[in-house]
């Protein structure tokens, strides 16, 4: 996890972010935030499989925000993120049950820490997936219903559930981002995108778990965490559940079309002959926040197969 | 799709003049929906995709009302205007239905159609339907000679039939309607991209009127877009004229070869004919190689036909599963017509 200081909001006073995964959405919440930064960023370890090693974590993680740019002034508010997660798509109950659990401990560490400071503004941000909860769902709106059909988009509403009791004491924001794409540095997270970008500059087939037919919803990790950096410079008094998709389905073809395109290169493809997450999964656009301009799927690819790009040509300059 | 899930509807709607029917055309699509679902049908019309293709009338903001008004509305806005083409493909991109129906934003294609056309598809096991007018659309006899014509010309230039059939009022296959849009390029015509896909395309006659022009005797249609349709359609096609001109290349040289041999036999039995020599050779060897340049032009041509409609983006191959017309089938088999 990482400490983020900033100026509060508010005046005079600091504003400590402390975020959980610093992965493909938490580096982009990191780098929108990066532009009001004003302190060196601090990075603390939080263990997810030991119960009592976390616990120490986390205490060191509460003396870290105390510690952190005393000179800027009293701590006027806290926000935390949680974008961690290892379990994927694929996961199992056993994977997903640690990460419940850890995600549990934060949350209860949290409402200690607002009873502790009880001058401070505490604000939670909750990244859950769309696609985890509405997964072979159409046309979903502000009225659809989650269905969960698999472990991980269980874990995800077990996980909202534990943030609607938090509401009680602190605003708390959950977002739901759809098919998230986009570049978390070398050796980061490899999403459809990223595999195909990658294997098409090897030359290596990309197996593809879905029909040419399958419509899905995409969105770019950087827009994502431009939505949640704002939530979090300008802070809002009224908890939210925030659907964050583009309102635009894109079937698999169109994804290959415009990835090869971008590339340049053939794209060798294998696949699943029977997928087990080939169900459409497409939002309304009226469901979407108001503030929420998502980038346009060929433009966004663009800048991750430029940024793969670019991280290609570094490492080899390394080696 | 689970089982009771209803089969969706997209209706995409191009507007670039709308304003006046806008309001009555979701009117008429709320009808059909309330009705299906009052109904019980299988199927649902899902949602209706607005594309302001930059209009020149008051219609973005009447989009943008009916879009707030109606969760299922959709309201998209082009940059600037694209054609009635681009705007379809936009809106097209944007649908999650398993059949998307594209028609004009002036009522002149009925929604309450739509319900025939589906009926029409599921029961023949097409993928496209197109709507085919019972009589003259525009009631101005030039008017719709112009565009039967042009249709016809078409047709024998690119040996594609189904260009007889095209029509703005359409109801695709949602899977390959998305495929097809998302291969068009700046200047594919849609409807041959759809062309592409399947084989499977049908046309049920309906009756209709092009009220806005009956009524104002202006078109949208101007001799400079009629062109304009006329060279998309050719860049997008597999050019039949190429292909006969190489075989014109091919019977010019044979007809040359069979002239040489003739000469030869004549030089060799009865010399004492050939009165002039050298000009009937010299006619036969610019024949032969007039012959031999005209095939090779074609075969470059073919080529060149074959690269472009690549990089157009003709698929190898796209798979269907067209599982889901069954219920639709049985349902309306046990409605009566």
């Amino acid at each position: 996890m990482r400490l983020i200081v900033r100026h509060s909001p508010e005046g005079d006073g600091r504003h400590v972010v402390a975020v959980f995964g610093i992965g493909l959405v938490g580096g982009a919440v990191i780098r929108a935030l990066r532009s009001h930064e004003i302190a060196p960023a601090q990075d603390l370890p939080l263990d997810w499989r030991d119960p009592a090693r976390r616990a120490a974590d986390l205490t060191q993680i509460s003396q870290g925000i105390e510690a952190l740019a005393p000179h800027l002034g009293p701590l006027k508010a806290l926000d935390f993120v949680w974008a961690a997660g290892r379990a994927g798509f694929a996961a199992r109950h056993e994977d997903v049950e640690p990460e419940i659990a850890a995600f549990r401990d934060v949350v209860s560490w949290t409402r200690d820490l607002a009873d502790a400071l009880p001058d401070t503004r505490h604000t939670f941000h909750m990244l859950s997936s769309a696609g985890g909860l509405f997964e072979g769902q159409r046309f979903i709106d502000a009225q659809s219903q989650p269905r969960p059909l698999r472990p991980y988009g269980e874990a995800k509403l077990v996980q909202e559930g534990i943030v609607d009791d938090l509401r009680t004491t602190m605003v708390a924001h959950v977002y739901r981002p759809s098919s998230v794409y986009g570049f978390s540095g070398p050796g980061g997270r490899a999403g459809l995108l990223n595999t195909l970008v990658d294997n098409a500059k090897k030359h290596a087939p990309s197996r593809i778990f879905g029909g040419l037919d399958t419509i899905r919803d995409y969105v770019l990790s950087s827009d994502i965490g431009t939505f949640i950096g704002r939530r979090i410079a300008q802070p809002d008094d009224v908890s939210r559940t925030h659907l964050l998709a583009s309102g635009k389905p894109a079937s698999m073809t169109q994804m290959l079309r415009i990835a090869s395109k971008v590339v340049g290169h053939p794209l060798y493809l294998k696949f699943d002959v029977q997928p087990s997450n080939a169900g459409h999964i497409t939002y309304r656009a009226s469901a979407l926040p108001q503030d929420w301009r998502p980038t346009d799927l060929e433009t966004g690819i663009r800048q991750v197969a430029r940024q793969l790009s670019l991280s290609f040509e570094a490492g080899a300059r390394r080696r | 799709m689970s089982f009771d899930t209803p089969v969706s509807i997209s209706v995409v709607v191009p507007v670039y003049s709308g304003e006046a029917f806008l309001a009555d055309l979701i009117a008429q699509l709320e009808q059909v929906r309330t009705g299906w679902r009052e109904r019980g049908a299988p199927m649902e019309l899902s949602e209706v995709i607005l594309v302001d293709d930059s209009a020149i009338d008051g219609s973005p903001a009447v989009i943008d009302r009916l879009a707030a008004e109606h969760g299922w509305v959709t309201a998209i806005h082009l940059m600037r205007n694209f054609g009635q083409h681009a705007a379809t493909i936009a809106g097209v991109l944007h649908s999650s239905g398993d059949w998307v129906v594209t028609l004009d934003e002036d009522l002149q294609h009925p929604p309450s159609e739509i319900e025939t056309l589906l009926r029409q598809a599921v029961g023949a096991g097409s993928d496209i339907v197109y709507a085919k007018p019972a009589s003259a659309v525009h009631e101005a006899r030039w008017r719709d000679w112009a565009s039967r014509g042009f249709k016809k010309m078409m047709v024998f230039l690119t040996g594609n039939p189904n260009i007889s059939h095209f029509n703005s009022f359409r109801l695709l296959r949602g899977s390959m309607a998305r495929a097809a849009s998302s291969v068009c390029g700046y200047d594919t015509y849609f409807d041959v991209a759809l062309s592409w896909f399947t084989k499977r395309i049908g046309v049920l006659t309906l009756e209709l009127k092009d009220q806005r022009f009956i009524s104002s005797g202006s078109s949208g249609y101007s001799f400079r877009r009629l062109l304009s349709h006329a060279r998309r359609l050719l860049i997008s096609s597999q050019v039949k004229v190429i292909r006969m001109f190489g075989l014109v290349g091919m019977s010019v040289v044979g007809i040359a070869m069979l002239g040489a041999i003739a000469l030869l036999l004549q030089k060799i039995i009865s010399p004492d004919t050939i009165n002039v020599t050298g000009w009937t050779s010299l006619m036969l060897a610019i024949l032969f190689l007039g012959g031999v340049i005209a095939f090779m032009v074609a075969l470059a041509l073919e080529y060149l036909s074959t690269l472009v409609q690549a990089s157009h983006g003709k698929p190898l191959f796209f798979t269907v599963d067209r599982s889901i017309d069954a219920r639709l089938a049985d349902y309306f088999r046990s409605q009566p017509t």
